[in-house]
């Protein structure tokens, strides 16, 4: 449903009210808050599957430490309003804590300059976390350029040069996945890799050690905090899910049956 | 101070910015979706913004080489050459109003530097595509053999050479693609996002503080 | 003797065949590579292009069946990376734009696609701005910043950048004039080329407005856009093979035609190595183990 209003010389054309979208984005903020809520007041105790690729960063940095080389983490072409981004980063952080407790060397790359304020931050506070805030080295933070294939050259070159033990690719990935990771490769480093790009998945899938798929990477961050209110998060996205799966299930019945008012219902 | 400043103002500006937003979806008021498409706009005006911030990362990263004496020459030349591009650049659009996007010298260096370059960085997985098919590809399982398979039928139904092979390549090509694939994509695109839904219901209320640099 | 590259050492002892295999140098592999994909670019072998794709036809019967005068957006975010595989495309389907009389509006959503609208064209009408019928059945708004947001605003309002990408006033244009709504209900269709998710045309364009979306996409994106084929996207080209079949389509083989005997046989080549690479790895995997599986 759409409805014209003009704005002056310019002509808009809105979505009007109440459509399926909307309700289920109301419905999802609110599972959402009751999944935070029940888990912070202890009603609800959630247990998170175990995500093999998040637990192998320990053995990542325990690696690096026992070889005396660095760790390579790159958060990949995105900005800081792309998701994927933002999830690499929180990863980034536990990454960056445990790299300056064990003393070992965090190169930290991007593509976008959009990052490079909030990396500096994150990663600074993280070594005050670990009580090191003197081995917080802002040149090991590297923006290298904004132009895919040169910020790919410029990866694949520091991790030669420097010898990662390990290379973790934690974000936004498109066609220079696969450079990233034959580098890390040839590098002999331990590769973990992280993306939502189903297009990029596959090389991953075959070159890494670990790959985390999909919402995997976006969840990792509160995997890692275990802090309820996050736990909870994840517990209200599952019962979406869930919802979801259920809508799905009975909207195909029903549209087999030649019933189809609930596919337009949801928009679809 | 300092907490309410970098912590909770930019939550608090955050979460209005996006109900309003969310707010633009919902009502039908010409003012209200006026303001929220200027907002929109100021989202392109603060992203061309970023170009400014990658200049002056990169200007600084040059000087301090030159000033340890690393790579004199190389940060000289680059320096040089990006700033005679900006100033040159915003010369020809001050007083001539022309676009960079179709000035002659912008356009040149793009067409004889800059798009050669990608292409030749790009053409390079190649041969790391070879090279990983033949190193990592293998069927150490049942469902690496499965990947496997489906591979090589894609691989050679997406190419002339599959169907003068054999015909059936073709058909079977198209089923992967359009039935297994789109299922796993499907689930992919949807699992994400529903992800991210709670990720930005996260970063909304405040329990995600990544985006600006800050841990709990 | 092989050669020896960083990480990849070769041993010397005496080996199998098969434990060779295991270990060559990937650099043999790049040799190989480099050979069967040069070869038929100088000396064409002429492989037959085999049966239309489905998804080719799609995008060539919709457009076909549009009514003159029918305005079609083209959304340019190939990079040169990716300008390869969807540049001849782009070609190829404003030919056909062009023989069908449909009015065509490009935009950049990159600072690097800029050269190649200019490209499509000059290869296509003859010239640019200085074409008779630029402004009233072509335009080219240049690039506009921001993906989703830039879109957002250009489906809102078609006359969003006010001038196009030579600085004329795009409220003069005949193009615009008889358009009723002057936002995305007037597309008939939109095309993306490049190599990144299409998602974001859909979300903008399909969702809202119900513009049919197409796109002229690098081969490895085509899995990310079947989930929304046939009903929201109507057809695409996969990478050079979805272009080559295109030019096919409106007689006017080209660059992807070409091609596509080197890509024919790069296929092979890679299909060749993975199953030699298996062949090696199931042996020495068997010798080692005494013919037991782990």
């Amino acid at each position: 449903m759409e409805k014209m209003i003009a704005t002056g010389d310019v002509e808009l054309s809105v979505r009007s009210g109440f459509n399926g979208a909307l309700i289920m984005f109301i419905v999802s903020l609110a599972i959402i808050g009751l999944g935070i809520y029940m888990t912070v007041k202890g009603v609800l105790k959630p247990r998170i599957r175990r995500l093999p690729g998040v637990d192998a960063l320990d053995e990542c940095i325990g690696r690096a430490a026992e070889l005396g080389r660095p760790v390579h983490y790159t958060v990949g072409l995105g900005g800081i309003y792309n998701e994927q981004v933002i999830a690499g980063l929180s990863i980034a952080r536990y990454v960056a804590r445990r790299c300056a407790e064990l003393g070992v060397r965090f190169l930290f790359t991007f593509s976008a300059p959009t990052v490079q304020p909030v990396a500096v931050d994150l990663i600074k506070e993280a070594y005050l976390e670990a009580g090191k805030p003197e081995e917080f080295r802002p040149e090991d933070i590297m923006w290298l350029s904004d132009r895919q294939f040169a910020f790919a050259t410029g990866v694949m070159g520091l991790v030669l040069r420097e010898k990662a033990a390990a290379n973790l690719l934690l974000g936004y990935f498109a066609a220079e996945s696969l450079i990233f990771a034959e580098a890390g490769y040839r590098a002999g480093a331990m590769q973990i890799a992280g993306t939502t790009n189903s297009y990029q998945i596959p090389f991953f899938v075959t070159t890494c050690d670990y790959t985390l798929i999909s919402e995997e990477l976006i969840t990792a961050g509160a995997y890692i905090s275990k802090e309820p209110r996050q736990v909870g998060s994840i517990l209200g996205q599952d019962y979406i899910r869930l919802i979801g799966l259920i809508l799905m299930g009975v909207g195909a019945v029903l549209y087999a049956l030649g019933w189809k008012t609930l596919t337009d219902w949801l928009g679809l | 101070m300092s907490v309410v400043l970098r912590r909770h103002i930019p939550i608090i500006i955050l979460a209005s910015l996006a109900f309003f937003m969310v707010g633009d979806t919902l009502l039908l008021d010409p003012t209200y979706n006026a303001y929220a498409a200027s907002a929109r706009s100021v989202v392109s005006i603060i992203g061309s913004f970023a170009v400014m911030l990658s200049v002056t990362l990169l200007s600084r990263i040059h000087i301090r080489r030159i000033q340890r004496r690393r790579n004199v020459i190389e940060s000289s030349v680059l320096l040089i050459c990006m700033w005679t591009t900006i100033a040159w650049g915003l010369y020809r659009f001050a007083f001539f109003g022309e676009k960079p996007s179709v000035e002659y010298i912008t356009q040149s260096i793009f067409r004889g530097i800059v798009s050669p370059g990608d292409a030749t960085i790009y053409s390079i997985l190649a041969f790391f595509i070879a090279s990983a098919a033949y190193r990592a590809f293998r069927a150490r399982s049942l469902e690496a053999t499965v990947l496997l398979a489906a591979g090589i039928i894609v691989m050679l139904g997406n190419a002339p050479v599959g169907e003068a092979i054999w015909g059936g390549f073709k058909p079977m090509t198209t089923w992967i693609m359009d039935v297994a694939n789109k299922a796993g994509a499907r689930v992919i695109i949807m699992s994400a996002i529903i992800a991210t839904i709670a990720l930005y219901i996260r970063i909304i209320l405040g329990y995600e503080r990544s985006w600006m640099g800050r841990g709990e | 003797m092989g050669m020896r590259g960083a990480g990849w050492a070769v041993g010397s002892e005496a080996k199998s065949i098969y434990e060779r295999l295991q270990e060559l140098d990937p650099r043999y592999v790049y040799l190989l590579v480099i050979i069967v994909i040069s070869l038929p670019l100088l000396r064409p072998v002429g492989i037959p292009l085999g049966t239309m794709s489905s998804e080719t036809l799609g995008l060539y019967k919709y457009i076909d069946s549009l009514p003159p005068g029918s305005v079609i957006l083209m959304i340019a975010d190939q990079s040169p990376a990716a300008a390869a595989e969807c540049q001849p495309g782009m070609l190829a389907i404003f030919q056909h734009a062009v023989n069908r009389g449909l009015r065509v509006m490009f935009f950049a959503a990159r600072t690097d696609a800029v050269p190649f609208i200019s490209d499509a064209f000059k290869k296509v009408i003859g010239s640019e701005a200085d074409h008779p019928d630029y402004g009233k059945r072509y335009v080219n708004l240049g690039f506009i910043p921001q993906y989703e947001v830039g879109l957002t605003a250009l489906a809102a309002n078609l006359l969003y950048t006010t001038r196009d990408a030579y600085g004329k006033e795009l409220k003069d244009m005949e193009f615009f004039s008889d358009l009723p709504n002057k936002n995305a209900r007037d597309l008939k269709l939109a095309i993306y080329y490049g190599a990144s998710a299409v998602d974001w045309v859909v979300r903008q364009l399909t969702d809202p407005y119900g513009v049919p979306v197409g796109g002229g996409v690098a081969a490895v994106l085509a899995s990310r856009i079947y989930p929304y084929y046939p009903d929201k996207v109507v057809g695409f080209l996969t990478g050079l093979k979805g272009s080559a079949e295109y030019e096919v389509l409106v007689k006017r083989p080209g660059e992807a035609v070409a091609g596509m005997d080197a890509q024919s046989l790069g296929h092979l080549a890679i299909v060749i190595m993975v199953i030699l690479g298996n062949i090696g790895y199931a042996v020495s995997r068997r010798r080692v183990q005494g013919g037991k599986r782990p």
